[in-house]
């Protein structure tokens, strides 16, 4: 289903974002049966699902049937397994069956309910749930239940995890010798997972099984990659099946999936008059193209209002592009093809494109409906393409937003197609520079003036903040963040380039007094330097289980001169230090120049996924990263 | 210590619930819809003309032009074939508001809304009552243009059922400088059920409103009361259009917008409308009733009216208590039991004055601790009880005090300063209870959680007055009289009672310099008390510290086990369940030790509870801890700076936005704190800047007072933080900030350690 997350209008401070970075739900996990950390106490005893390919005559030729039957076992407490399985119009549940302790359950009535999902606006996820007793320590409850799938394109991937640690568990495909199936493993290893295969010449279909034991459960750490990266799971491809003599093609290339989009995109019918009105209406009276795809660009970032729907066909299918303008609000897709359209108008070569997020592990080597979750816009510009992406309210022109940077996207290029991949991003796209002028007074006092540059995704960042902000709170809010909520880091005098527009560049300038930032003792005066200590006490969890995704390729650039009062000397500068890791680098540099302290430092991120292994070396250098803030400039009077 | 108390606002809330158009709509509520869109819409109204934004607003996020709350009702007698007849109302209830969106943010809270279409029918004996919700929405944009929004185009359904839609919908073409306009109204018919409802209407927003309108028409058969406080003003009334009912109308212009202050009170500073409506007369004990067809306002006499409405439901849930548990027998029994045995064992407290405290305590934890389920939560024990929860335990504390012991027991009707003043008093809601039992000394007792032990007064009810009912024996049954017998005032305390003490041995750590060390202890006891006791306790040591003080001295798996082959089938589920219970306890300490410092420990290496604070009123509730923290220390060429500011809790901040007050003060109870710091000075280092912990505010409102020296290799800092008064005149903020910036001061303060 095509979905997206979007990370505006956080709030958070940067080291929480770390930890709170959007968590999508790219398959439909049921999270509420999910168990708590460490807890023991249910545990899925044995689960089978079995899933055949039948002709069908219903308006889809093929269908998949599903029989799973799972046993629950209350191994502590007795308590409630709140049980629930996710479908939606192209899935259909039915044949429930409930046993509690051995007896058939009575009084339990499943519910049926439209499942609402935070981040998407409309969907047609439905949630069938109820609560299974486990009746005391010991006890096993038990659920069956048939699933159809009613369109081989969206039985795209089957899960080995659950909600709870699973003792046995086997996943088996019977796929008639008609149908064309392709499995792909993900995640196998590390797991007790076993495959056979047999021919059933019965049914004359191949039956593939894979019998897993002690599968661990589903953890919901913030933060934490997608799950096609981290969790056992496998990907269904099913390409092609021979009905009655007459062959039907699914996805079995690259090529067919595009036909497929294609047709969709063909269905659209935007009102292009509507479009090319508007389009001229926004570039009256710009000469130069680069101009105008900005303030095309520019306009539809700010304009429509990104609202996701997944609704059916409409979860693949754009919306037009003159009725996204008429309601000022469209996702991603509906975003892409206004974007598209309008440029389009003005004659320039712009197209559709598909793209899968960092969110999925997959990319278009393995044609599936799983395989993408976005749609943006290419621009063929004077020879070289741009890819832009409206859902993204305050990335620039040529910028990309992490999650959609390196990615392969499929663009639309007539009855073909074109793959290519996004321009990699530096972490240089996302630099925070600071410069502080500072000056000693004899207070202890600092006092000088700063000024700050954002670009990318840092601009984006603080952007949202700004933008979620309310306006007669906004002087305040901006103050405080800037201030780190210090009352002691007097803000003045704030000047903040424009905060809505096609800049690629946010500036903030200020005048500081930061009080007692220095500490006298005797004939000495001591000073920390580093007032914003980004990074300090991001440290990980020892117990955390998943790699942590960080939100973006950070770079931040500190450079402060502190002017040493006459009648002082310095003493004592702590020694310079650098760090490298392949997800973090950081140098930190002290120097004098004439009356002046400089001081320097840089973090850089080059790697956004820090791999548990990596866990020890990250927080001991951010570790070391604390102490190094720590350490004080000693000035002494002569 | 941080204490806020913010403003918690009962507000208007807009549940957006009402209705709109779809195929399945019926013929009825289709005519209902166009009409009320022709009259709300369609009709010119004076206050939703203007569609500019105010200069003075400029800087708003966003403004309500108009906000209208509107109630017709129209109530016909209606005779029905069998025989039923009864009068059959209808109400409209109609909110509309039209407010200027001037930012992101504003347009973020108003692109999307959620509503629920209702259009069922019920069955009465008078026949059906229809209950129909609708919305409308429209929007205006810079240049005038309207567009209205079509809902059943933009809408999606959520929750599908026969009678119920939730819907939500997107609102097209909306953006920053636009207007939106929209109504919810809620079309309902209703039988003769003499069910009072009650409104609440807040002078105060989210954003400033410009016409803030309340028009409610009640009519011949519906008697209404109402009050207007904290200088809101006062409905204008009129007949209504056939002349047997009223119309009530408010017009306010520009009321502001609320802003979070510290330390305020909602009830007592903010203009509020309290009106309760009747299908039927509003019969008043004492003074005439209000009729139907008769609007009134709240007199002077309401206070007592109130009260006295609240002794009589004191009455009925005492006999229901009573006649529903068979006069407590099966109580009565084991608390006069447990007091046999406990004078035994306790011979010193075989005399009156014990008894109401045993009773007391016997049955707080005969309810909260003698059975237990393993459903129960074993994180927690604390649980807070509702009015009517508490009267269904003083109603049996009373009669088994009364009855068994012979002691007299008396309920105290009391308007807490948490609450509206009492001349405001217009619902039995704004009341709280309080019961003394009249030995030697007078006792008293608070049955508003079961936290509250024995002879407690909660803080928000501490010099107040309090009306005094006696209970009676009447019978088998206890009962108070209508009128009061006397008033009191109740006890209150001072800052010196509410009291924290903490002692905090210091050390750096030698293996890693830039850690410290800390061994923490806190003794917390007055109103101090209940925070740490709800915060850091589990179920299991509240079961056994309470239960050990009537005498049960087993620990639960053992009671358990007693109750037999039931008890034993689940003692394994039960001991697994404490046991994690005591695992998780420990994250008690380390998030009390996070709130505190605002700073997580590297390390938490030890708790205990020393003292539960549970055995008498003045008992403390005492705790220590070991744990390492980072961060204090910085480095400095061979030396290091100590942030010995931070080692007691981070200091509550007044912000720049926040200094000028001209709203009195609101504090919880007068309260103190007095820090002890013992700081090792490690061998081969010398303490630099030991007299920048010596600092000093002290006025008529409250102190920060420390003083530091050397002792030994110690460095040792006493410090005292009190706020006199609960209570402070705006005039005083000044004072408090003084005192209040020098804790902050002291936070900040570091002290130097030279290499000798």
């Amino acid at each position: 289903m095509l979905q997206r997350t979007t990370t505006t209008g956080q709030s958070l401070p940067f080291f929480l974002l770390l930890f709170f970075a959007s968590l999508i739900i790219g398959i439909a996990l049921p999270l509420i049966t999910t168990a708590q950390d460490d807890d023991k106490n249910i545990v899925i005893e044995s689960k089978n699902q079995s899933f055949t390919f039948n002709k069908s005559k219903g308006n889809s030729p093929v269908e998949i049937i599903e029989q799973a039957s799972e046993v629950y076992r209350c191994d502590e407490v007795r308590t409630n397994v709140l049980f629930s399985e996710m479908y939606n119009e192209n899935e259909e549940i039915g044949d429930v069956d409930i046993k509690v302790s051995d007896k058939k359950a009575k009084g339990i009535v499943p519910a049926y309910e439209y499942y609402s999902i935070e981040s998407i606006f409309y969907s047609d996820a439905k949630v069938c749930y109820f609560r299974l007793p486990l009746e005391k320590k010991g006890s096993k409850s038990s659920v069956s239940f048939t699933k159809t799938y009613k369109d081989p394109r969206y039985f795209t991937s089957v899960y080995f995890t659950d909600g709870y640690t699973a003792e046995t568990k086997t996943i088996s495909f019977s796929i008639p010798r008609w149908m064309k199936v392709e499995i792909k493993e993900y995640n196998l290893e590390g797991s007790d997972i076993k495959k056979s295969s047999v021919y059933d010449s019965k049914a004359d279909a191949d039956v593939i099984t894979y019998t897993a034991k002690n599968l661990s459960p589903f953890n919901q750490e913030k933060g934490a990659p997608g799950s096609s990266y981290t969790y056992p799971h496998l990907l269904v491809m099913c390409k092609s099946a021979d009905v009655n003599g007459a062959k039907i093609t699914y996805f079995n290339t690259l090529a067919d999936q595009y036909k497929w989009y294609r047709q969709l995109v063909n269905e659209i019918g935007n009102n292009n008059t509507v479009i090319e009105q508007k389009a001229k209406e926004l570039t009256n009276g710009i000469t130069d193209d680069t101009e105008k795809i900005k303030t095309i660009y520019n306009w539809v970032q700010h304009n429509i209002r990104y609202i996701a729907f997944e609704d059916g066909i409409a979860g693949f299918k754009p919306a037009r592009a003159d009725a996204v303008l008429n309601k000022k609000y469209g996702d991603c897709k509906g975003m892409a093809n206004l974007t598209c359209s309008l440029l389009k108008s003005l004659g320039f070569d712009a197209r559709l494109c598909w793209i899968g997020t960092n969110h999925i592990a997959y990319d278009y080597s393995t044609p599936s409906m799983a395989v993408d979750n976005h749609m943006i816009c290419a621009l063929i510009f004077r020879g070289k393409k741009y890819f832009l992406d409206a859902t993204e309210t305050n990335i620039g022109f040529g910028e990309y937003a992490e999650r959609i940077q390196g990615r392969q996207v499929l663009i639309e290029n007539g009855d073909n197609y074109l793959l290519e991949k996004i321009p990699a991003v530096v972490p240089e796209q996302n630099t925070q520079a600071e410069k502080n002028m500072l000056s000693l007074d004899a207070n202890g006092n600092l006092k000088g003036i700063v000024s700050i540059s954002y670009k990318g995704e840092s601009r984006s960042d603080l952007l949202s903040k700004i933008q979620s902000t309310k306006k007669d709170n906004l002087q305040t809010s901006l103050t405080n963040y800037l201030a780190e909520n210090n009352s002691q880091y007097q803000v003045n005098d704030l000047k903040t380039s424009r905060l809505e527009g096609a800049d690629s560049l946010l500036t903030i300038n200020y005048n500081v007094l930061y009080k007692g930032a220095a500490s006298s003792f005797d004939k000495e005066v001591y000073i920390e330097p580093d007032f914003r200590k980004e990074l300090d006490g991001a440290t990980i969890e020892e117990k955390r289980k998943s790699d942590v995704m960080l939100p973006f390729r950070m770079n931040i650039v500190t450079e402060e001169s502190i002017t040493v009062p006459a009648g002082y000397k310095v003493s004592q500068l702590p020694a310079n230090k650098e760090w490298k890791h392949p997800n973090i680098f950081i140098s930190v540099n002290y120097s004098r120049k004439g009356d002046k302290i400089e001081y320097k430092k840089e973090v850089r991120i080059p790697d956004i996924l820090l791999r548990k292994k990596s866990f020890a070396d990250w927080n001991r250098i951010i570790k070391e990263l604390g102490n190094q803030y720590r350490e004080q400039i000693v000035l002494e009077k002569q | 210590m941080k204490r806020l108390t913010f403003f918690s606002v009962i507000l208007f809330t807009l549940s957006c619930t009402f209705v709109f158009a779809q195929k399945d709509e019926s013929k009825d509520y289709a005519k209902i819809k166009e009409e009320l869109n022709e009259k709300i819409f369609g009709t010119a109204d004076p206050y939703f003309k203007d569609n500019t934004l105010p200069d003075q607003y400029k800087n708003e996020s966003a403004v309500v032009l108009a906000q209208k709350h509107s109630i017709e009702s129209d109530s016909r007698y209606k005779f029905r074939v069998f025989g039923h007849s009864g009068v059959k109302y209808n109400f409209f209830d109609i909110f509309r508001k039209k407010l200027l969106i001037n930012d992101q943010s504003a347009l973020d809270e108003y692109s999307q809304l959620s509503f629920t279409k209702l259009q069922s029918k019920s069955w009465s004996i008078i026949g059906k009552l229809k209950n129909y919700t609708f919305i409308n929405i429209r929007v205006i944009k810079p240049g005038g243009a309207v567009k209205s929004v079509n809902i059943d185009e933009s809408a999606v359904t959520i929750k599908d059922e026969k009678d119920e839609k939730k819907n939500k919908i997107a609102i097209p073409d909306l953006a920053i400088g636009d207007i939106i306009d929209y109504y919810v109204a809620n079309y309902y018919q209703e039988d003769d059920d003499a069910s009072t409802t009650p409104l609440t209407y807040v002078l105060g927003d989210d954003y400033p409103v410009v016409n803030y309108i309340i028009s409610l028409q009640f009519d011949g058969r519906i008697a209404a009361e109402y009050q207007s406080i904290n200088g809101a003003p006062d409905f204008k009334i009129s007949p209504d259009a056939d002349g047997n009912g009223h119309v009530l109308n408010m017009l306010v212009k520009n009321v502001p917008k609320i802003k979070g202050l510290i330390w305020s009170s909602a009830y007592r500073q903010l203009p509020i409308i309290r009106l309760n409506y009747k299908r039927g007369k509003i019969i008043r004990q004492g003074i005439s009733p209000i009729n139907e067809g008769q609007v009134l306002k709240a007199t002077n006499r309401y206070p007592d009216l109130i009260e006295e409405n609240m002794a009589s439901i004191i009455n009925q849930i005492f006999l229901d208590g009573a006649s529903s548990s068979r006069m407590y027998s099966a109580t009565r029994g084991s608390v006069k039991k447990a007091w046999k045995d406990y004078i035994i064992k306790h011979p010193k407290a075989d005399k009156p004055d014990s008894i109401p405290a045993f009773v007391f305590r016997y049955l707080n934890w005969s309810d909260s601790y003698g059975s237990f389920e393993l459903q129960k939560n074993y994180d927690n024990a604390y649980y807070p009880l509702d009015l009517r929860e508490q009267l269904y335990r003083i109603a049996k504390f009373g009669y088994i005090l009364k009855n068994d012991f012979k002691t007299d027991v008396d309920v105290l009707i009391v308007c807490a300063k948490t609450s509206y003043a009492r001349n405001n008093l217009f619902s039995l809601a704004d009341l709280s209870l309080l019961v003394s039992a009249n030995a030697s000394t007078p006792q008293y007792f608070s049955f508003a959680d079961n936290f509250d032990f024995q002879n407690t007064i909660p803080y928000y009810l501490e010099g107040q007055e309090a009306k005094v009912y006696p209970l009676e024996m009447k019978r088998s049954y206890v009962t108070v009289a209508q009128k009061e017998s006397s008033v009191l005032t109740l006890p209150t305390t001072d800052y010196k009672s509410n009291h924290e003490t903490e002692l905090i041995l210091a050390k750096i750590d030698a293996a890693n310099p830039q850690q410290v060390s800390v061994k923490r202890k806190v003794n917390a006891k007055g109103y101090l008390k209940k925070d740490a006791q709800a915060y850091l306790t589990i179920y299991e040591e509240m079961a056994q510290q309470t239960g050990a003080a009537v005498g049960v001295i087993d620990d639960l798996i053992t009671q358990n086990n007693n109750k037999g082959r039931a008890g034993k089938k689940t003692e394994d589920e039960l001991k697994s369940l404490l046991e994690k219970a005591r695992t998780k306890h420990k994250e008690d300490f380390e998030k009390e030790i996070e709130r505190n410092y605002d700073n997580k420990a590297k390390e938490l290496k030890s708790y205990k509870i020393n003292s539960f604070g549970v055995a008498a009123a003045d008992s403390p509730f005492e705790f220590e801890e070991e744990f390492d923290m980072e961060g204090w220390v910085k480095k400095a060429g061979n030396n290091y700076i100590v942030d010995m500011g931070k080692l007691i809790a981070g200091q509550l901040e007044i912000k720049k936005e926040q200094r000028e007050r001209t709203k009195d003060i609101y504090m919880p109870y007068p309260r103190s704190f007095s820090y002890r710091i013992e700081f090792v000075i490690p061998d081969g280092y010398t303490a630099e800047g030991i007299d920048k912990l010596n600092l000093k505010s002290e006025n008529e409102t409250g102190a920060f007072i420390s003083t530091a020296k050397k002792e030994a290799n110690k460095l040792i800092v006493e410090i005292n933080k009190y706020y006199i008064n609960s209570f402070e005149p705006a005039a005083k903020w000044p004072s408090l900030l003084s005192f209040i910036d020098k804790a902050n001061e002291f936070n900040q303060q570091k002290i130097l350690l030279k290499k000798q």
